[in-house]
């Protein structure tokens, strides 16, 4: 009897797998075990760590933006983004969650360049590494009659990828005049209480203010 | 001798009547700023520098990453928080694509 693993599980044996270098197939392998004996399978996310991108647009929830014309900001439960608009990228960047992204709009599609990022997310939720060598585009448009934002992106890293791959992924327009930006607060109490090796939710070392 | 025209006088009452009138427009045009700030358009959302085909972030609007099914469907579900693949180059890891779904 066969029995469905209830974490998702990466394949790797498909062509687009071929394309990970060694350490990240390990890497890969080492939390396919994990997930097989139901340990360790909860996202990144659900344990309150920062997606970092592309995983940012994996989060299925409402996702909220405001346009102005020098900067972009999308807020998704708890994450915000920054885009700078029409500006080159700064130099000498300090590696971070979210990178520096930098957009401009060709024609009716928002292209966002991102670097810049820091080694600590995973590019999936199957928990794919990657080096801060990894440089993500975006290609943000409106699709079938504005009902539809459809992002579409290439990532590259040459520390971990072959070559670079790309994804999409859809949003659908939500109208709701009443709604207000909401709060989001992760985590409270969310300790591994059942020893089933949940990773430790992100604390700060020092207070940031 | 010239010839002097004598306007008649108007009545007290009217010229009450008058004033009473002049002094609600006076009044009522100390409002105006105030109405012209409540109209529509002084209402009207900042400029976002986006073409036209590419607002994003109109009034009471947000985007959602998923969307139930009416009846169950493995391919949608699957997406709940996965990517989809490309037409062509090389997809995300794990695509429903490379698994021949």
């Amino acid at each position: 009897m066969k029995i469905q693993p209830t974490y998702r599980v990466a394949d790797l044996g498909n062509a687009a797998a071929k394309n990970l270098m060694p350490w990240v197939r390990q890497a890969l392998s080492r939390q396919n075990e994990l997930a097989l004996r139901g340990r360790n399978g909860e996202s990144r996310e659900a344990r309150c760590w920062e997606t970092g991108v592309p995983a940012f647009h994996l989060n299925p929830g409402l996702m909220h933006i405001i346009q102005t014309p020098k900067e972009m900001v999308l807020f998704l439960t708890g994450r915000v983004r920054h885009i700078w608009l029409n500006v080159p990228h700064s130099g000498n960047l300090e590696p971070s969650w979210y990178g520096e992204s930098v957009g401009r709009y060709e024609g009716d599609t928002l292209v966002v360049d991102t670097i810049g990022f820091n080694d600590k997310t995973f590019v999936d939720s199957y928990r794919t590494p990657h080096t801060d060598k990894l440089h993500v585009v975006e290609r943000f448009r409106l699709i079938d009659g504005g009902n539809t934002l459809e992002v579409a992106f290439t990532v590259e890293d040459p520390g971990a990828f072959y070559q670079p791959w790309a994804g999409t992924r859809n949003r659908h327009r939500v109208v709701n005049p009443n709604a207000q930006l909401p709060e989001f607060d992760c985590a409270a109490a969310n300790d591994d209480y059942y020893n089933i090796g949940l990773e430790p939710v992100p604390s700060a070392e020092k207070q940031s203010f | 001798m010239p010839m002097r025209r004598v306007l008649p006088r108007t009545p007290p009452c009217r010229r009450f009547a008058g004033a009473i009138m002049m002094g609600a427009l006076w009044a009522a045009s100390a409002f105006f700023p105030a109405l012209a700030a409540d109209a529509p358009a002084a209402r009207a959302p900042p400029a976002t520098g986006a073409p036209p085909n590419l607002d994003l972030s109109a009034p009471g609007v947000a985007w959602a990453g998923f969307v139930q099914p009416k009846e169950p469907n493995y391919r949608i579900a699957r997406l709940f928080n996965d990517y989809g693949d490309t037409e062509t180059g090389l997809g995300p890891t794990s695509t429903m694509r490379s698994r021949g779904r």
